[in-house]
């Protein structure tokens, strides 16, 4: 996809499936709500955290989820915030359209999670069907 | 292998949509939307030899998957599956669905679809790997 294709792929989806890292480094994986905005994909986390949570503290903070999603499970990244997000849709084979976003999270102001993207793959099987 | 409970366990006989998480080479996750198929006791997958994925698993076996119903948005009911990958031997293929149980296909791939897949296999341009689950869990 191009990076228009990718931007306006993101602002259609609600949840991503965010890969986060366990302690002893295995990995975990959860749905998490999400919105995409101004070129930024943001994580949306439960409104309890406290709003005067400082970026900088930031890796320190275990926030939750929105409960309407996976309220039992709180993704970690104290340990480390090197994240990916994965959002697809398949509808039909040809129909594959999706996106990874490899970064770190960085939780905001506002108790939600920012992620900092610092590599992007993106695949639309559309296009291999497509191809002569 | 932990005793799966049978709502986990119809579950992913009933779905193959899934998104697996490997380790990179510097230890960070990623994500790779996969078709996962459940057959005694363990999710199979097929990629080619030479794909991140398998080198994420020769390198660290430890991942985690997200088994999702539905083709659209990511949502609950999903199943969440740890346990190690095991990369098969060259030529083996996926084992046939107990007798009766249902064969599951995501909409448009065809049975030209699977043997190209099963021939690619043969030759080892592909290879499947699969994941016994160490813990799942049904998200509802």
């Amino acid at each position: 996809m191009t990076s228009s294709e990718i931007a306006d792929f993101l602002r259609t989806r609600h949840t991503v499936a965010l890969a986060t890292l366990q302690p002893d480094g295995a990995p975990d994986i959860a749905i998490v709500p999400c919105r995409y905005e101004g070129e930024t994909l943001f994580l949306t986390v439960s409104p309890n955290i406290s709003p005067n949570i400082s970026p900088n503290i930031s890796p320190n903070i275990s926030p939750n989820i929105s409960p309407n999603i996976r309220p039992d499970i709180r993704p970690d990244i104290r340990p480390d915030n090197r994240i990916c997000c994965g959002v697809e849709v398949c509808p039909a084979y040809y129909e594959i359209r999706g996106v990874s976003l490899h970064g770190r999270a960085t939780p905001t102001q506002d108790g939600e999670l920012r992620v900092d993207v610092e590599h992007t793959t993106s695949f639309d099987f559309g296009k291999i069907r497509e191809r002569p | 292998m932990p005793t799966l409970s049978p709502d986990i366990d119809d579950f992913l006989t009933h779905h193959t949509r899934s998104m697996l998480v490997t380790l990179r080479a510097d230890g960070s996750p990623t994500v790779h939307p996969m078709l996962a198929l459940w057959r005694d006791g363990a999710l199979w997958f097929n990629t080619y030899q030479k794909s991140a994925k398998t080198q994420n698993i020769q390198r660290d076996p430890r991942v985690c998957c997200l088994v999702l119903g539905g083709v659209d948005e990511l949502a609950p009911p999903a199943v969440i599956v740890h346990g190690a990958a095991e990369l098969m031997a060259p030529g083996t293929l996926v084992p046939d669905a107990p007798l009766g149980a249902p064969v599951v296909r995501p909409t448009g791939v065809s049975g030209g679809m699977v043997r190209k897949v099963e021939d690619r296999v043969a030759t080892a341009k592909r290879i499947m790997f699969r994941v016994v689950p160490a813990r799942a869990e049904l998200i509802v």
